[in-house]
């Protein structure tokens, strides 16, 4: 088996339930008096193991709310998960199809910065990137115009672009791939296959099935915060249709 | 069939590993020089955006203490019926040091719930909102003093060399707000009260503490009658700082007593080690709750 990039293992996670509306103090009285039970809290990943090797792409797939964007947050380590491990051999890149950290009042060129920066990415390098960030991301007449003037595909595009640019070693891909024309999810899709040929490893959550199986090595199907099924992209594509149509 | 987990660890690390509660406050610190790039661009993205559609623009950090302290100069010459020539003086100096401290408070203990979009979509150090910002409050602070050149050349005082009382002041400041802010950050998210409630303390404690009036004043007014009462607002963090900034620039001697300094220093130090070390430890909680 070849050098592991990712390692997922045992990782339980669980988020406190929200109680709606004001008045906590009420209901913390009550409580404690046990007047009103105790919300358990919701499981989102139970028990999840996953091991992916370097230079490897691997697809989530799986309802909503089955723990997909979750997992990828463990991976990048924005959640620390509650037993478990989760291990890298790389900083992780995760681009998620919200908007990222980007601020609307300052121009693409310098939100390029910023997101550079929080990357860890220095200033110079940053520099020395930005005319293919800009030209990947077709953003010639605009880069020095404040965000707020983008609209979302262009923004998710930015985004996709600088994240992209840096070669990371490991990148994550949240559903991004969804927003952009049909020229740019085309030249995003060479831009995957160029990470992959450098032997980055890439994992994508996405609803696209059909473009997960073209790019997929391999196939991950989650339900309830469980990975149910991991392989073939094929036979785990089929199996969640009958998970969906059950 | 639900992927090998083989034992091959070579070289893998721990993604963002929870700290231990003794070396979560030295790891924090030297994650700090490790984001020194960052801190400086949150910090001038800060500074950049506030000024960003103004005319005024920069002038307006020293604009605002002005202002502000001419309302008070005014409102506190017709109720206090004072001579003392100094007197705007201290009041724009106090006013701007406690500037600092309430908007320095403010968008720390909000660093945390303002940013969750942020926090939610990729890792960095949290920490790092509230340093970034109250970095930038340190540098309009910085850039708002020299508005007390004018006035100390009209009064005629020359410059000593208690001018270092003043970045002392400013670092006492930088600490109790940092520390202070980490932890009521972490406790927002839990109860949303907490923000209010440090509105309502960044504005009481405004009259409280020796932004309107000094220490000497007090003092003189207090008579022996009042002997705790003298010790208890003294206990006020802040006094320490304000005291020293007015020294730093009028040349007079410090009257607060020696404790209260110790105490001052000791608090900040205090409050930021308590402050990180808790954040950092109740991190991971916190951040599903965002």
């Amino acid at each position: 088996m070849s050098e592991l990039s990712l390692l997922i293992k045992n990782v339980d996670l669980s988020f406190p339930r929200h109680r709606i509306g004001i008045g906590s103090l009420f209901r913390w009285l009550k409580r404690r008096m046990g007047q009103d039970a105790r919300i358990l809290p919701f499981e989102a990943l139970k028990n999840v193991n996953l091991s992916i090797s370097k230079g490897e792409v691997v697809g989530i797939i799986g309802r909503n709310g089955s723990g997909k964007s979750t997992l990828l947050r463990v991976m990048s380590g924005i959640y620390q998960p509650d037993r478990g491990i989760a291990m890298s051999s790389a900083t992780v890149n995760l681009l998620s199809n919200v908007k990222i950290g980007f601020n609307g009042n300052l121009s693409g060129r310098e939100n390029v910065h910023l997101y550079g920066s929080i990357l860890g990415h220095s200033r110079e390098k940053m520099t020395a990137m930005m005319d293919s960030i800009v030209s990947f991301a077709e953003l010639e007449d605009f880069i020095d115009q404040p965000l707020k003037t983008y609209s979302s595909g262009m923004q998710a595009r930015l985004g996709l672009s600088v994240a992209s640019a840096v070669k990371p070693e490991i990148l994550l891909i949240d559903e991004v791939l969804a927003v952009g024309d049909a020229s740019f999810k085309e030249r995003s899709r060479h831009r995957i296959k160029e990470m992959v040929d450098d032997a980055s490893t890439v994992v994508i959550v996405s609803h696209n099935l059909n473009y997960l199986k073209k790019v997929c090595h391999r196939l991950v199907l989650m339900e309830n915060g469980e990975i149910v099924q991991c392989g073939d992209p094929e036979e785990t594509i089929k199996m969640y249709n009958e998970l969906i149509l059950r | 069939m639900k992927g090998d987990v083989g034992d091959d660890l070579r070289g893998l690390t721990i993604v963002n590993p929870v700290s231990k509660t003794i070396t979560a406050f030295p790891e924090a610190l030297s994650n700090f020089w490790k984001h020194k790039g960052l801190i400086r661009n949150f910090t001038s993205r800060d500074i950049s955006q506030r000024y960003r559609n103004s005319i005024a623009g920069y002038f307006w950090t020293v604009l605002e203490p002005l202002l502000l302290s001419a309302v008070y100069y005014f409102l506190f010459t017709i109720l206090r019926d004072t001579t003392d020539s100094r007197l705007p003086l201290w009041i724009i100096l106090g006013v701007i040091t406690w500037q600092y401290f309430s908007k320095g408070l403010n968008a720390s203990v909000n660093s945390l719930t303002g940013n969750k979009n942020m926090i939610k979509q990729i890792y960095f150090p949290r920490e790092l909102f509230a340093v970034s910002k109250v970095m930038a409050q340190l540098v309009v602070t910085t850039m708002s003093l020299v508005v007390a050149i004018p006035f100390m050349i009209n009064l005629g005082i020359q410059p000593t060399w208690q001018l270092l009382f003043a970045p002392i002041a400013l670092i006492l400041v930088t600490l109790q707000v940092l520390g202070v802010g980490w932890l009521f950050a972490v406790s927002n998210v839990h109860h949303g009260d907490i923000a209010h409630l440090t509105r309502f303390v960044t504005r009481a404690g405004f009259f409280v503490s020796p932004v309107m009036w000094q220490v000497s004043l007090a003092i003189e007014k207090a008579g022996p009658k009042s002997y705790y009462l003298d010790y208890l607002y003294i206990l006020n963090p802040m006094v320490v700082p304000l005291e020293l900034m007015r020294c730093a620039f009028d040349g007079t001697s410090l009257v607060v007593p020696n404790w209260a300094i110790i105490w001052s220093v000791l608090f900040s130090i205090l409050s930021v080690y308590i402050g990180l070390t808790v954040f950092k430890k109740t991190e991971s909680k916190v951040v599903k709750r965002l």
